[in-house]
């Protein structure tokens, strides 16, 4: 109970840096611009079917969403970082694993914001829609973030402190990650060109088992990752 | 005076070995590199002199005997990395570190030699470098494992480097059998790359002794070097323990 | 016989290669001032740090009485340990609703208020920790940690950006926490307004206690804490 009320009073304050800082959502819409822009042009450019450029649609769209959250959460720990109040949260007697908690639901949410914003670009700059599939995409989206997040939270606090953390964290998290990748845009696929998202997809299971894994994971290893 | 919990104990470099086992280690190294040169030099008389070419690719099959046996080695190197790590948090003795250490960089010259030498054999036979498939895939990412192990050691914040990169190499050595059931999942990614094993594709007597003797020699070449990187990485920590 | 707190023994550290602390012992008991010595690089810092669990030593055990383990340790160094975009109040409330002590939530969030008060910082409660001075943003940073009731207070230089006024009633809090059982280990250079308050005086020097005013066996030198204060500029001079 609690630990509880620890997640819920430290996540309120996180939300409200995120929210009085305001940074984090202007540079996921402005990345997106950039990369619907150029992968528009590029797509014009190989004068590709619409049959290919449909198949391409959910790569890019992940891709784009990739390139965000790894901008987007490599500036996750830099407002802890600044005057170390992980060291101090740590000693008021807050364990680890709620601050691992608090943490990634803040990504969680950065991340959905920047979802938002990707899809709605690249769909209007790419002419593809995932309005009349917004509920599936939604629910495939929301997992994938989750366990983005997840492991996201956990590699950003171990490159919080390193040298050219910026540029680290994207090449450690990624490697790491690709098996979400993997099934997003599978998962995507089967919504883009059948509608339908089969309970019993094996691409499905391993995305739930996925997230499943990186949370549980993420919680247990939090404490080495900021503790000594 | 009322008793206290005990809280923490500090961890050093690991006690000293018994001292029957610390006078014969010298022999025991000295014996173990002869074995592991020995089956090298064996596995380079079979593969350069005894086997003879296969009927269909030619000589440049002969990769095969080098290159199956690295990446099996690849795999005990991960092992060793999620071992370290593991007990590493778990004890915080410095000797797990430098195993896990030891596995990474060793992980990392092996995935590379793996990738180098299909990369060689896949450009006459595919008439490409690389094909988007399934063990080039999944090893393509294990190499990216061992890479970004190798970064975090190099780059990362230096009081904390021993139990973040524990913490990389228990997710790293988890992805891994991810990675592989994933790939697997990908119905149209065509298995181009041979499964001569599976098949049973040797059928010549020299090929199997050939493979034989190449995976047995990589996997102690690995064994071998991990364990004089962590005999290294040991003597730099009591070396700065006396300083 | 003063309830035991906190003993180290043999404690050793290393901080980037360098051996910082090589057998350190001390024993903290309930409601002393301890006044840490050293020059620069004595191991000071790192000390506290061990003392306070942020560090674990490479050698050596330190151990914890089941009080200390209970109330918690506060400590107070360079590093403020507040969100810097977070004003005052946001800083110090965030801190008082998340402390694990036993008190009510309420009596908590009343304390945040008399915090603010106590401290001087009313005129800034509503600004922001990174638009203050390094003296106000130490003070926030003190009212953080004297906020909570600990067994254990672990002050590196706390006087060090705060004049003198704030020094004063930074001695004036120290001894009401005293009087309620509490102990403090103070890092310093500032003997001029902080030797006052300290009842006992440790000196680090090459990693190790070369001197302790009440020291309980014959290996260190015991003085009192005027004359380790006189060993420690004698060593500096």
């Amino acid at each position: 109970m609690i630990a509880l009320r620890q997640f819920s009073r430290i996540l309120k304050y996180m939300l409200l840096l995120e929210f009085r800082v305001r940074d984090a959502l202007t540079l996921l819409l402005s990345l997106s611009i950039m990369f619907a822009v150029i992968a528009g042009f590029g797509i014009t450019s190989a004068s590709l079917e619409p049959r290919v450029r449909e198949r391409l649609f959910p790569a890019l769209l992940w891709l784009c969403f990739m390139v965000n959250a790894a901008v987007a959460l490599g500036r996750s720990f830099e407002y802890e970082s600044e005057h170390k109040v992980l060291d101090g949260l740590l000693l008021a007697g807050v364990p680890p694993a709620v601050l691992f908690f608090a943490k990634a639901t803040v990504n969680i949410l950065v991340l959905c914001a920047g979802q938002v914003a990707g899809v709605t670009v690249l769909g209007m700059l790419l002419g593809a829609s995932l309005v009349p599939h917004f509920g599936l995409f939604s629910a495939v989206s929301l997992l994938v973030i989750v366990g983005y997040s997840a492991l996201a939270t956990i590699v950003a606090a171990l490159t919080a402190g390193a040298r050219l953390r910026n540029v680290l964290l994207p090449l450690i998290l990624l490697p790491l990650l690709f098996p979400l990748f993997f099934c997003a845009i599978e998962l995507t696929t089967l919504i883009l060109e059948q509608g339908i998202l089969p309970l019993s997809s094996q691409w499905l299971s391993l995305l739930a088992g996925l997230t499943v894994v990186y949370v549980a994971l993420g919680a247990t290893l939090f404490e080495f990752a900021v503790g000594d | 005076m009322e008793s206290l919990s005990t809280a923490e104990k500090g961890t050093s470099a690991s006690p000293p070995a018994p001292d029957r086992l610390a006078r014969s280690l010298p022999q025991l190294e000295a014996l173990a590199i002869l074995l592991v040169a020995a089956l090298i030099f064996y596995l380079l008389y079979l593969v350069f002199m005894a086997v003879p070419n296969e009927r269909v690719m030619g000589a440049v099959q002969r990769i095969f005997y080098f290159h199956v046996g690295s990446a099996i080695a690849c795999y005990c190197s991960i092992g060793a990395v999620l071992i370290g790590s593991l007990a590493y948090l778990g004890t915080r003795r410095r000797v797990f570190d430098c195993i896990s250490e030891a596995g990474a960089e060793v992980g990392l010259l092996l995935s590379t030699m793996v990738m180098l030498s299909g990369m060689i054999w896949a450009r006459p036979i595919w008439n490409t470098w690389f094909h988007w498939e399934p063990r080039l895939v999944s090893f393509l990412l294990l190499w990216m494992i061992f890479l970004a192990l190798a970064l975090l050691r190099r780059f990362g914040e230096p009081e904390k480097i021993p139990q973040h990169c524990a913490v990389l190499g228990v997710l790293g050595a988890i992805t891994v059998p991810i990675v592989v059931f994933s790939i697997r999942l990908l119905p149209q990614i065509a298995q181009l790359h041979p499964q001569v094993i599976e098949n049973r594709g040797l059928r010549d007597p020299l090929f199997v002794e050939a493979w034989a003797v190449g995976t047995i020699a990589m996997v102690c070449l690995q064994f071998l070097l991990v364990y004089m990187r962590t005999r290294i990485g040991m003597v730099q920590v009591r070396l700065m323990e006396l300083r | 016989m003063k309830e035991v707190l906190l003993v180290a023994k043999g404690v050793a550290r290393s901080f980037r290669g360098t051996r910082v602390l090589t057998e350190c012992s001390v024993t903290v008991q309930a409601g002393e001032v301890l006044l840490l010595l050293g020059a620069n690089g004595a191991g000071k810092s790192t000390l506290l740090r061990i003392l306070a669990g942020l560090l674990r030593p490479e050698a050596g055990v330190v151990e914890r009485s089941p009080l200390l383990l209970e109330r918690g340790v506060s400590y107070h160094a360079h590093q403020l340990m507040l969100y810097g975009d977070l004003t005052v109040a946001e800083n110090l409330q965030m801190f008082a609703e998340v402390s694990a002590t036993k008190q009510a939530w309420s009596s908590e969030a009343r304390s945040q208020t008399e915090s603010i008060q106590e401290w001087g910082l009313a005129p800034q409660s509503n600004r922001a920790v990174n638009q203050l001075s390094k003296g106000l943003q130490a003070r926030v940073s003190l009212a953080r940690g004297f906020a909570r009731t600990s067994a254990l207070y672990l002050l590196d230089e706390p006087s060090s950006a705060l004049d003198d006024a704030t020094t004063k009633h930074l001695c004036g809090a120290i001894y009401r926490k005293v009087s309620e059982g509490a102990a403090f280990v103070i890092a310093t250079h500032d003997l001029a307004r902080l030797a006052s308050v300290a009842t006992r005086a440790l000196l680090l020097s090459g990693g190790a206690v070369v001197n302790d005013s009440q020291a309980p066996s014959s290996e260190v030198a015991a003085y009192s804490v005027q004359q380790t204060i006189e060993h420690y500029r004698e060593l500096n001079r």
